[in-house]
């Protein structure tokens, strides 16, 4: 088997009586693109800053590239590529003087650096804003260059931390685009998001953050089958008898129904032709029916099932 | 790795335009007003030979080769015009001439209403001496006319040499030019804030831009070297450009010795970004709280050194010299005061040897307050 680029043991760290990692573990191989997905607060940004040997931590062990990460140990920061949450530019140099800078941070030949932050501004498609002032960019172009800045040395690892909040949908297509596309080329890719459909885009594996823990971990199909869910038929229609709610509730794989603002909600766990049953059903039963939806569970779904919170509530 | 680093923190540095305001602009400007508000006191206080006329009336060669030796050079005591006498009382009449002198058989003077005291008291000492002198000559030529010679070489030159200015150094003694000194040590301590900045950038829990230099594998003491190297340079052109423009654009006499203000300068610059440094490097206060008490210690700083009222830093030193020995600007300011005025170095040593140490400080607090690789918190 192989050394896995990141390796996590047991991490704990404290902000006094705040545990922000409790005992957390995680292990990503080479090749992967890794989602670290929970809401604010979860510890995902700590995790990154522990592992980048910017934060201390009270507990644990970190390796990366089969190597512990220290604040000295170069050669391995060396390969690393880091794409923060702060838009992190200087606001005096150029789209172009900041990528070199950047760039020139890990690379010294001058020739060499020249080929890679051109091959950076042509990947980020900043081509036509090469003598801009960061000022003078847009909200998404800022975060391009943002990314190009992090990536222009063609690290092994990458980490990408939020790189895409307060991004018009276009320029965050660009950058899932490209993060695929840094992949493809061999870069192992470190995601953290709670935006969910991004993670679920994207990402080969996902680990479930939620106070400092990893709640969950494992490819989305993994995820998905974790929970007791695997179907949910939402049928818009005037309001069952109890009767016919209860005989509704025997169906084959049915675990749960709801009636609310004129939609019954029947939750299925495994089965096939779950939707078909239950249509033939409310037809005999001389149901008018309204629109029908049929929803395999989403991550959202897995968060609220081994949470108990929803994504999106907890994040307010 | 270095140069690359110091290349550019100095573009970075120099394109930093409110930073470079404060360092440079506002210093031009302020210079700008300085020299218009005291450029007509300072010209008054400087001294033109006095227009006199004479009217020669009977001729007195002895008196002529006077005037003429009162009035030659460019540091004439007399500008003299000869007229003839109703000329030079229309002149006196209509105030073209302050006062007129009448050659006769005695000498004497007569002076316009508008005539400036100090002027008159000068021509008229001029005349009663040479008066006397004659008077002493006449004496010997009747009773002891061998020694007439040497009477007349040795009073002769008694005379010319009566009014004489004795300076106490070569040094300008203008009391205005210390606003230029002040503003010179201002425009160097506005610097601190580009030390400030390079502290900020430079920690992983100041800032994203310090969080992303600190996980590349530069070393954090090649970055933080290059990056005060390079402010430094910065502080000291801008201070550079002050100097120059006081002295050469405004002609503002800043002594002597004006070209050791740029080494002073040069350890100055090194004084202040280290200052900023250390500022930017303390705590977790914003960044506009650290560049405000920048702002305020550079500001009262400079009252105290006496940029507001000169005469500030004498009060101070009647009152509380410590102030004076710890103030960074009045220290820097004192250093130019000591180049320009003093006629040893033992004052700009003792000064420049302050600052030398006062940067030792703030650097050695600076270091150990960034040397941290890892953070408590972000």
């Amino acid at each position: 088997m192989s050394t896995p680029v990141v390796k996590i043991e047991n991490l704990v760290k404290r902000y006094k009586e705040l545990i922000a990692l409790d005992h957390f573990s995680l292990e990503i191989e080479e090749g992967e693109v890794f989602g670290l997905l929970g809401p604010n607060g979860s510890g995902k940004t700590t995790t990154i800053n522990c592992l980048l040997s910017l934060l201390s931590y009270d507990k644990g062990n970190i390796e990366i590239f089969g190597s512990k990460m220290t604040p000295n140990n170069y050669e391995v920061k060396n390969n690393i590529g880091v794409v923060m949450q702060n838009v992190a530019v200087f606001d005096e140099l150029t789209v172009y003087e900041n990528i070199d800078y950047f760039c020139g941070l890990y690379v010294f030949d001058k020739a060499e650096r020249k080929k890679l932050v051109e091959e950076a501004i042509e990947f980020v498609g900043l081509g036509e804003f090469r003598k801009f002032y960061p000022k003078k960019l847009s909200g998404g172009l800022l975060r391009r260059l943002n990314i190009a800045c992090g990536i222009a040395h063609k690290p092994k690892l990458i980490i990408f931390d939020e790189p895409t909040v307060a991004v018009d949908p276009q320029s965050r297509n660009k950058i899932l685009e490209g993060i695929e596309k840094l992949n493809k080329d061999g870069a192992t890719v470190i995601y953290t998001s709670h935006y969910m459909e991004e993670v679920e885009q994207i990402c080969t594996r996902i680990a479930i953050m939620d106070k400092g823990k990893c709640r969950a971990i494992g490819t989305n199909a993994e995820l998905r089958k974790l929970i007791h869910n695997t179907e949910t038929v939402t049928v818009e229609i005037a309001k069952p008898s109890d009767d016919d709610m209860s005989e509704i509730s025997n169906l084959p794989h049915v675990y749960e129904t709801e009636y609310s603002d004129g939609k019954l909600v029947v939750k299925y766990s495994g089965g096939k032709h779950n939707l078909i049953r239950l249509m033939n059903l409310l037809s005999e039963k001389q149901y008018s029916m309204g629109r029908v939806f049929s929803e395999l569970p989403t991550l959202n779904d897995v968060f609220l099932e081994i949470t108990g919170t929803a994504l999106r509530d907890s994040e307010q | 790795m270095f140069f690359h680093n110091f290349k550019y923190r100095l573009l970075q540095t120099v394109r930093a335009k409110e930073i470079m305001f404060w360092a440079l602009g506002f210093t031009i400007i302020l210079g700008t007003l300085f020299y218009a508000a005291f450029g007509n006191i300072y010209e008054s206080e400087k001294f033109t030979a006095i227009p006199v006329a004479v009217v020669t009336e009977k001729e007195d060669k002895s008196f002529d080769e006077l005037l003429n030796a009162l009035s030659d050079g460019d540091g004439a005591l007399l500008s003299v015009q000869y007229m003839d006498s109703s000329k030079a009382y229309e002149m006196l009449e209509e105030g073209e001439i302050e006062m007129a002198v009448i050659v006769d058989e005695k000498i004497s003077l007569r002076i316009a209403s508008s005539s400036d005291s100090v002027s008159v008291s000068i021509v008229s000492s001029v005349i009663d001496e040479y008066t006397s002198k004659a008077a002493i000559i006449n004496e010997i030529a009747k009773t002891n006319p061998k020694d007439l010679d040497n009477a007349i070489k040795a009073l002769s030159a008694d005379i010319t040499n009566a009014i004489t200015e004795h300076k106490l150094t070569d040094a300008n003694m203008n009391g205005y030019t210390d606003y230029f000194f002040n503003l010179i040590a201002m425009g160097i301590m506005f610097g601190s804030t580009f030390g400030l900045f390079a502290a900020l950038h430079s920690q992983g829990n100041l800032s994203a831009l310090g969080a992303r230099r600190c996980v590349s594998p530069t070393k954090k003491i090649v970055s933080a070297l290059a990056d005060n190297l390079a402010t430094v340079v910065s502080v000291f052109g801008c201070s550079v450009v002050t100097i120059v423009y006081v002295k050469f654009v405004l002609g503002v006499d800043l002594g002597n010795r004006f070209l050791l203000f740029f080494p002073t300068a040069f350890v100055a610059s090194f004084m202040s970004v280290s200052l900023g440094y250390a500022v930017g490097s303390v705590g977790r206060l914003s960044d506009k709280a650290k560049e405000g008490i920048l702002l305020v210690f550079t500001l009262f700083g400079g009252f105290l050194s006496g940029l507001m009222a000169n005469s500030m830093r004498q009060l101070v030193e009647e009152s509380a010299p410590i102030v004076n020995r710890i103030n960074p600007a009045a220290v820097l300011t004192d250093s130019f005061y000591a180049l320009a005025v003093c006629p040893n170095y033992d004052r700009y040593v003792r000064n420049l040897t302050t600052m030398l140490v006062m940067t030792a400080i703030f650097t050695t607090f600076g270091i150990v307050l960034s040397r941290r690789k890892k953070y408590a918190s972000l």
